[in-house]
């Protein structure tokens, strides 16, 4: 029995050999592709199907590469855009994408490093195609939804069949102004606070004067009730004998107009001084 | 076997795109590598790429071996090996038990090392996580909260994900003890009106389908936050900057939590976004001031404002004093004109007689009188400044006059 140890460790060994190299697990995350020395046989569990769990191969002479099947995120920052209206912009974007097309993949990026680098160079050149042609207002605001399903569109067109992958999304992360623009637009900005504080206080004052004068106007306008009832009041009274009356009211006005010591010139034969001159009056 | 040994850490997400498996599992028998001479345990251990190693066309690869406990020693050659494998053998098999006082046979390492195998499907789901199985990488079922029996590795895989839990994520800063501290490239936005909005918002988020979740997208936590931070900006750039930070916040935070929500949904990724929690949506540091100012000015102007209606009430309180009391008085001057004129009317000459004369008593009295006959034509020259001035002259020269 101990002669054969060798010989059924040996076996052991052999049979571990042949199951580690024949069988395979492709999980639910991810597909694979067989290739036969180099040349391909059969993809499995690529998206759109649901076929992951275990496998067989051929032994030594299958060889399996599997992908992420799920969507994967590739992040592009700072890109460089010149916007139609000549505006320099940073762009940062996001691309979620997922290989559909193993084979393809493997035949032209071999590894998803090299599938996501070969897609950033397309992404990029997608991007100044999409947002050159666009102002920098339609990109910060304007239209920005709709240039990104255009780079999606784009990128679909000619990435996606070339790499055989899918762009799922594209999102413009940032549309940003380089810092030298952004200190401007601090400039502008407080130049802009500046003058609506300016203009709020102007419209206070404004609004100030208004309800001033709008007091002035009810002032005068009591005022002039005030006179107006007054002049009814007197017309009322002194109507009642308008000469008498004339001659009261300047007695009354004599009495108030003269100051202490004015000097007042009158003639010996005024009605005032006609007994002075003649015992019986003058009259 | 290289597959198999990916149990625990069969949901990691792979480090490098491809793996890429051909004749790999024989590193598993460590001696035999060992003694091909091709420094096996450190070709097994390097972690890198198919493609690092250079050299040669596609080297045998796997993941690197899962050292089972009793596997003995390791390094040595061959030779070695089986020598001491022999002697353990001879101990186990030859006395046939625990005759020699030496507790050690190989059927009951092998029972214990069988049942802790099966012990290891044996997991525990808490409340509010599901478990996700896994057959041969296959999704098999979700299991809900309570204890739970799978079959043990490499047959099924678990992966254990909390979904209820609120998860959070914060844009635009980042909280430490407390603290948080302004993140300007996350927070800096440019409005639809070209200004610069500072935005702080925090998601909560939670799962909604587990198994999306776990299979669909690559790293969802992340993937959230950049969804979020390009949907708030996608959001804040459509919007105006003075709707932003004074009225439209609760607006935004809805545009931003839908727009968010409808990505996420395209992308499958099973997340369920709770709320969106705007934290500051204000002007940047470098333009407070201005704004700070424009406050003011608002304050100014309403200071102005009510100044202004304070005088009002002051200058209408005392024109409508004005009326009332020019109206009484008129009133009262006029019942005395009327009283007057009634006991004018009973002795017309004499009462303006009297009057006539009262009137000119008072008001001769107190004036400077000067008497001069009309008919002299002295008038025109009379030195009426002087006259004012002095008093006691007046007198000689009024008389001279005469």
């Amino acid at each position: 029995m101990q002669r054969n140890l060798p010989f059924i460790f040996g076996a052991v060994f052999v049979v571990l050999l042949l199951v580690a190299n024949t069988m395979f697990i492709v999980r639910q995350t991810e597909q694979a592709i067989v290739l036969r020395f180099g040349e391909y046989v059969r993809v499995i569990n690529p998206p759109g199907t649901n076929e992951p769990g275990l496998y067989f191969k051929m032994p030594f002479v299958d060889s399996v590469v599997s992908y992420d099947r799920r969507n994967i995120g590739l992040t592009l920052e700072g890109q460089p855009i010149v916007a139609s209206d000549q505006e320099q912009l940073r762009v940062d974007a996001i691309v979620r994408w997922q290989i559909t097309d193993p084979r393809r993949f493997y035949q032209s990026a071999l590894t998803e490093d090299g599938g996501a680098s070969r897609l950033e160079t397309f992404t990029e050149a997608a991007m100044r195609r999409a947002l050159g042609g666009a102002t920098s207002n339609d990109i910060i605001s304007g239209r920005r939804a709709q240039l990104m399903q255009n780079i999606e569109a784009d990128l679909n067109a000619s990435a996606a069949t070339e790499l055989g992958v899918r762009v799922v999304d594209v999102r413009i992360r940032q549309a940003d102004l380089p810092d030298a623009t952004r200190e401007r637009v601090y400039e502008r900005m407080r130049s802009e606070r500046a003058q609506v504080a300016g203009r709020l206080r102007a419209e206070g004052e404004r609004e100030a004067a208004i309800i001033r004068a709008t007091a002035q106007q009810e002032s005068e306008r009591l005022r002039g009730e005030g006179d107006a009832e007054r002049a009814r009041i007197f017309a009322q009274a002194y109507g009642r004998d308008p000469e008498f009356a004339a001659f009261y009211r300047s007695m009354r006005a004599y009495d108030y107009a003269l100051e202490d010591g004015t000097p007042i010139v009158v003639a010996p034969d005024s009605d005032f001084f006609r007994y002075m001159q003649r015992r019986t009056g003058n009259r | 076997m290289s597959h198999i040994s990916a149990r625990t850490e069969g949901f990691k997400p792979a480090k490098n795109g491809a793996h890429l498996r051909t004749d790999g599992g024989i590193e598993v028998l460590m001696p035999w590598n060992d003694q091909s001479g091709g420094g096996g345990q450190n070709q097994g251990g390097g972690g890198q790429g198919p493609w690092g190693s250079g050299g040669g066309p596609r080297r045998p690869w796997g993941q690197p071996p899962r050292q089972q406990p009793p596997r003995g020693p390791q390094g040595g050659d061959l030779e070695d090996l089986l020598r001491q494998w022999r002697e353990r053998f001879r101990f186990g098999g030859g006395s046939g038990g625990s005759g020699g006082g030496r507790g050690f046979s190989w059927p009951l390492i092998a029972g214990i090392l069988v049942i802790g195998w099966l012990g290891t499907g044996v997991y525990i789901v808490d409340e509010g996580e599901r478990g996700v199985i896994t057959r041969f990488g296959d999704f098999n079922r979700v299991t809900g909260p309570g204890i739970h029996v799978q079959l043990p590795p490499p047959f099924e895989a678990r992966q254990v994900i909390n979904v209820t839990g609120q998860r959070t994520t914060e844009i635009g800063l980042v909280t430490r003890n407390n603290q948080s501290t302004d993140v300007p490239d996350e927070s800096l936005m440019i409005t639809g009106d070209r200004n610069i909005v500072e935005v702080h918002f925090r998601i909560y988020y939670n799962i909604k389908e587990v198994s999306d979740f776990a299979f669909q997208v690559r790293e969802p936590d992340n993937a959230v936050r950049q969804v979020a931070e390009s949907a708030m900006r996608e959001v804040i750039g459509r919007r105006q900057l003075e709707p932003i930070i004074t009225t439209e916040r609760g607006a935004v935070e809805q545009d931003v939590e839908t727009l968010m929500q409808q990505v996420l949904d395209e992308y499958q990724s099973g997340v369920q976004v709770l709320q969106v929690e705007l934290l500051r949506a204000a002007a940047p540091a470098a333009v407070i001031e201005a704004f700070n100012d424009v406050v003011n000015a608002g304050q100014d102007a309403e200071t102005a404002r009510n100044n202004a209606e304070r005088e009002t009430s002051r200058i209408v309180n005392e024109a409508q004093a004005y009326r009332e009391r020019v109206v009484r008085e008129a009133t009262g001057e006029a019942q005395r004109f009327i009283a007057v004129h009634n006991e004018y009317r009973q002795a017309p000459q004499v009462t303006r007689d009297r009057l006539y004369l009262e009137t000119m008593e008072r008001v001769y009295r107190n004036g400077n009188l000067v008497i001069l006959d009309s008919r002299s034509g002295a008038v025109p020259y009379l030195p009426l400044d002087g006259m004012v001035r002095r008093n006691a002259p007046t007198q000689p020269q009024a008389e001279g006059a005469r």
